[in-house]
């Protein structure tokens, strides 16, 4: 998956999830302060990334998230883990 | 199998307990068995409103981490209901003397919040489905280590119980889509 697609998929659970008007998305977005997310949303929202990643965030990371760009790359950094095998912790 | 008695393993007591009985649990998924009684909260004119699904799902979801924790040695915990998605309901109310299966299933967690995936039925009849999301600990805790809390948003100041409302998007289906008529008495 490319970055873009990435983004788009991303996008795509936004507006899906919390009926976002998708041009109000872009990547400097601010999940809570500029979408009016609250914490519960991104647990949803998390749980939807699930599906995207195989992966299970976790909790620590995901509260270093900020931004639709954090999500980026952060499901980027998970699907890189998810395609090598784990050789360390 | 023989499970413990509900109110062996839950803080819950009547009428406020409304499960029977705990009839299946696994790692990652529970069944329990509930029953709708006259007198019972909510319950008027010999039904209730289906809504009441939230709470059978809230109560099976803490009956199998209370079944898991006895299971596993440990003492009782605190837990909250933080919300709901995707809410669907088949019919409006139930009925006096339906007896209904509670089916939870875990689709993700992590740390001390999980959501599961939830279904109401009534013999092979599918009366709601719906995704609960829950804390098993201390809120105060969780309030604390939560992603809004460190953006200065709110979960503490904010009521977790209000997004029950909101995160159920389908409120609108509330009355009557495909509502089943339960004003006759039950069988």
């Amino acid at each position: 998956m490319t970055r873009a697609e990435i983004y788009n998929r991303i996008v795509g659970i936004l507006v899906k999830s919390f009926e976002l008007d998708p041009n109000d998305i872009r990547p400097e977005s601010r999940l809570f302060e500029d979408l009016d997310l609250d914490s519960i949303d991104a647990i949803d929202m998390f749980v939807e990334l699930h599906e995207v990643t195989g992966r299970r965030i976790d909790v620590q990371v995901a509260r270093k998230i900020r931004t639709v760009e954090d999500i980026v790359k952060l499901v980027e950094s998970e699907l890189a883990s998810a395609n090598v095998p784990p050789t360390q912790e | 199998m023989a499970f413990p008695p509900l109110d062996e393993i839950l803080p819950h007591r009547p009428p406020m307990l409304l499960l029977d009985a705990l009839t299946a649990a696994e790692a990652e998924s529970v069944t329990c068995r509930a029953t709708v009684r006259a007198g019972a909260p909510f319950v008027a004119g010999e039904r209730v409103s289906s809504l009441i699904a939230l709470e059978y799902f809230a109560q099976a979801v803490a009956a199998l981490f209370a079944y898991k924790s006895r299971a596993g040695g440990a003492g009782p915990f605190r837990g909250l209901l933080l919300g709901a998605r995707d809410l669907e309901l088949a019919v409006s109310h139930l009925g006096v003397g339906d007896v209904l299966d509670v089916h939870c299933r875990e689709q993700w967690a992590s740390g001390p919040v999980a959501q599961f995936q939830c279904i109401l039925s009534r013999g092979d009849e599918r009366l709601a489905t719906g995704a609960v999301t829950v804390l098993r600990g201390d809120p105060a805790e969780f309030a604390a280590a939560s992603p809004a809390a460190g953006a200065g948003s709110d979960l503490s100041s904010g009521t977790p119980g209000s997004d029950l409302s909101s995160g159920t998007s389908s409120s609108p289906r509330l009355d009557g889509r495909d509502g089943r008529d339960n004003s006759e008495p039950a069988p």
